[in-house]
């Protein structure tokens, strides 16, 4: 399934929140940076230094923006909650399949409309904390950051 | 803690800068020089084997001395015309930096309305350094890097800052400070028109010097081989012995040589840029950056894993060096040992080069002289047409221009040379003196600057192909062992004396140096003395040159066909060291005059001082009486 408008909006409104709690300096960036993610969403390259251009001066390695991180985090975690759901629900529209795929990271805000099984969460959850880590997020940032998703998608938080 | 001040001298790259532009020229040049010698000679008898007759009649000789001006004008024209055609290459390519950095990098212009706070924080950094005109800041979008990078035009500087460094503003201001003020700080040191400007010089030597040197030596080599196989297969003879013992070694000694430029053009290029940077990071230090600075070294040091032939081509020093350098800036006020061998490299470089253009100059202007002369008696006879007087006129007159026009670049070649290292050593010997170094050995370490100096200049005679003074091709046609073994012999004694001379030119620098701009008090440099200092130097250095350069006639007189005589040589060494003497002694004189006419008072509080001002302070109010070499 393609990355449809509601899905984007749907990752860039949870990276948002997470920002918001994790990065919050980053949050008058946001816009920027996500958009950077969504024009090209592969990792950055870590082995890439600054160059020995003339008059150039700088940090020596790159500094990991939080927001691309959290924007391929989300962008997993859905795809693998809309995997689910068509599993579970082949026959219906694809419209219902998006508004339930928002709805289980809206808990708060009505029931959650797929139960999903401790071994599909611990494997969303490690698929998402690896894809923070491919954005370069060290162990304990990306810990944190799928920390504050799940906490949401499972606790309503 | 009182640390010595970079910048109470102009940085002494300036002039080797300068020299590398010099240097640039003077390669053109000599690439005129080979295309001029691939064409046919002259016909027609010269002036030389008509003054041999006296009955020769004016209107020959005239029209002799006008095809003899005509030619060797011409000939000077071509290599004014290579320089100029080099010159606006490499203009073209300055001038279009900007662009390829934009495209390469695919920067946007930073707009206000999507970032403001990042564009206000600029205003305001450039504004405080007073930085203006205020640079354009360009993004580097999708880029990770968390960088700045000073480019563009003069009066439109902009500064290109990585991907991440508005993330870098709101993680760590000091951080981003730092970058950007030492990306100020290169505007503001006039590094951006330097640095870009010897990038396009080097690609312009590089592509039209460099590359047709090596293609005409590879081309002319490949050439005569097929020639010699044709003739070969054809059953008739080939000279292989020629081929073997003429045209290879002289291929392979062009190939050298044009090697050894490019490297001395990267080397001289990355030398220069590499100080500028520890300029640019003292200038942001002053400004207040210098933790930020030195966090930013310390981050690069514990990442840095270059090999050590990577660091040699790099344009930036290690940031180890730069933290030691920010820490204590007297390593700027020491004379490392690739500063004079670079200075005495472009130096013969220059004076090789321009050699064949002076003598041009005055052939035609001899030419034209006689010319005139010949008019003059013509005009007597009236054996000649108006029309041809009055050409032959109009050329004696346009010889006398010609005739000062070479003298100009060589005037100002013994500037840069006696400026870059001369400068150099008035630093050391100001920054020794605030060490307290006394006595005759730190006059004996400059014997090692002096020497390198020697065989930097031997080496730019030898460099440029078919070099006017270092005619090491011609010693191709050496017939017997001896003459070479007396060209050998007598370069070493050529070192050896120039080694002394240029000992004695150094040492007078750092006396001078020490004995009247150490006693200088103010908060401000010594500007009279200094420039008092400037010319002797200028004028030693000019005086010293000469019979070096002649010396040089005399060691190649087995191959070249200016012969001088060694009993000229000797009364122009004669000359040269009075000359020297002359100027030492005028110039102490001069400057202990104007020191005694002025009452050396405390900057501060006024009261009356005595002896040195380096390393001491005011008795009454504890100021530092040179303030002005102190940060």
């Amino acid at each position: 399934m393609g990355r449809t408008p509601t899905d984007r909006a749907l990752v860039e409104e949870l990276a948002h929140e997470i920002i918001g709690d994790l990065a919050p300096e980053e949050l008058d960036l946001f816009d920027d940076l996500s958009a950077e993610y969504f024009a090209n969403p592969k990792p950055p390259d870590m082995s890439a230094k600054t160059g020995d251009d003339a008059l150039g001066f700088g940090i020596g390695d790159m500094l990991i923006a939080s927001t691309p991180a959290a924007a391929a985090m989300v962008s997993v975690v859905v795809a693998f909650a809309t995997q689910v759901i068509v599993q579970a629900a082949s026959d219906e529209a694809s419209d219902t399949i998006r508004e339930k795929v928002k709805a289980l990271f809206r808990r708060g805000k009505g029931p959650a409309p797929v139960r999903l099984s401790p071994d599909q969460l611990r494997q969303m959850r490690a698929a998402a904390e690896a894809e923070a880590k491919r954005f370069g997020l060290s162990e304990s940032d990306a810990q944190a950051m799928a920390d504050a998703l799940f906490r949401r998608m499972v606790l309503g938080d | 803690m009182r640390r010595l001040n970079p910048f109470a001298f102009p940085p002494e790259t300036n002039q080797r800068f300068a020299l590398l532009v010099a240097a640039t020229g003077v390669l053109a040049l000599s690439l005129a020089e080979v295309l001029i010698n691939l064409r046919a000679d002259a016909s027609g008898p010269t002036l030389g084997e008509l003054s041999q007759n006296p009955n020769t009649p004016f209107e020959v000789t005239a029209a002799a001395a006008g095809r003899e001006f005509l030619l060797a004008t011409g000939e000077a024209c071509a290599g004014v015309l290579a320089v100029g055609v080099v010159g606006l290459v490499a203009y073209l390519i300055y001038r279009g930096h900007p662009a390829r950095i934009r495209r390469r990098k695919h920067l946007e212009r930073l707009d206000p309305a999507r970032d403001p706070k990042l564009l206000e924080t600029t205003q305001s950094l450039a504004q405080e350094a007073g930085v203006n005109p205020v640079p354009s800041i360009e993004i580097e979008r999708g880029s990770p890097q968390t960088d700045g990078q000073a480019f563009g035009l003069r009066n439109q500087p902009a500064i290109r800052l990585g991907g991440r460094m508005p993330l870098l503003l709101r993680r760590s201001p000091q951080t981003f400070r730092a970058i950007l003020l030492h990306e100020l700080a290169h505007i503001c040191n006039g590094d951006i028109g330097r640095t870009y400007y010897s990038q396009a010089i080097s690609i312009a030597a590089l592509s039209l010097v460099i590359s047709p040197v090596v293609a005409y030596a590879a081309g002319s080599v490949i050439i005569g081989f097929v020639r010699r196989v044709f003739q070969f297969a054809q059953g008739q003879p080939a000279d292989w012995r020629h081929f073997f013992t003429v045209s290879i070694p002289l291929t392979l000694l062009f190939l050298g040589q044009a090697l050894g430029m490019l490297a001395l053009v990267i080397a001289l290029r990355a030398s220069v840029l590499r100080i500028r940077e520890v300029y640019a990071d003292w200038r942001a230090a002053l400004w207040g950056a210098e933790e930020g600075l030195a966090s930013i070294l310390q981050h690069n040091l514990r990442q840095e894993k270059e090999k050590w032939w990577e660091r040699l081509l790099r344009l930036h020093p290690s940031p180890q060096q730069r933290l030691a350098l920010l820490a204590d800036p007297s390593g700027l006020f020491r004379v490392a040992l690739d500063l004079p061998l670079f200075a005495g490299m472009l130096l013969g470089i220059t004076i090789s080069g321009l050699g064949p253009m002076v003598l041009r100059s005055l052939v035609a202007a001899g030419a034209g002289v006689v010319g005139l002369l010949a008019v003059l008696g013509s005009l007597a006879l009236s054996g000649v047409s108006f029309f041809v007087r009055f050409g032959v006129l109009i050329g004696a007159l346009f010889s006398l221009v010609i005739w000062i026009i070479p003298l100009i670049p060589l005037l100002g070649v013994a500037y840069l040379a006696a400026e870059s290292l001369g400068l150099q050593v008035e630093r050391e010997a100001l920054a020794a003196l605030d060490r307290g170094r006394r006595g005759f050995m730190p006059y004996l370490s400059l014997i090692a600057p002096a020497m390198i100096l020697a065989v930097g200049l031997q080496i730019g005679f030898m460099l440029i192909p078919l070099s006017f003074l270092g005619p090491v091709h011609a010693l191709i046609n050496l017939r017997r062992v001896l003459d070479l073994a007396l060209i050998i012999i007598e370069t070493i004694g050529w070192m050896v004396a120039a080694t002394f001379v240029f000992w004695l030119w150094l040492a007078f620098i750092r006396f001078f140096g020490r004995r009247f701009l150490g006693f200088h008090v103010g908060r401000d440099a010594p500007q009279g003395q200094h420039r008092m200092l400037r010319l002797s130097r200028i004028l030693m250095m000019g005086a010293l040159i000469v019979p070096l350069v002649i010396w040089q006639f005399h060691i190649y007189r087995a191959v070249t066909s200016i012969p001088v005589a060694g009993g000229i040589l000797f009364s122009i060494w004669a000359a040269a060291i009075f000359l020297f003497g002359v100027i030492a002694v005028g110039t102490g004189i001069v400057l202990t005059i104007s020191r005694a006419m002025h009452r050396r008072v405390c900057w501060n509080c006024g009261s009356a001082v005595n002896g040195l001002a380096v390393k001491n302070q005011c008795q009454r109010c504890g100021s530092e009486l040179a303030a002005w070499l102190y940060v």
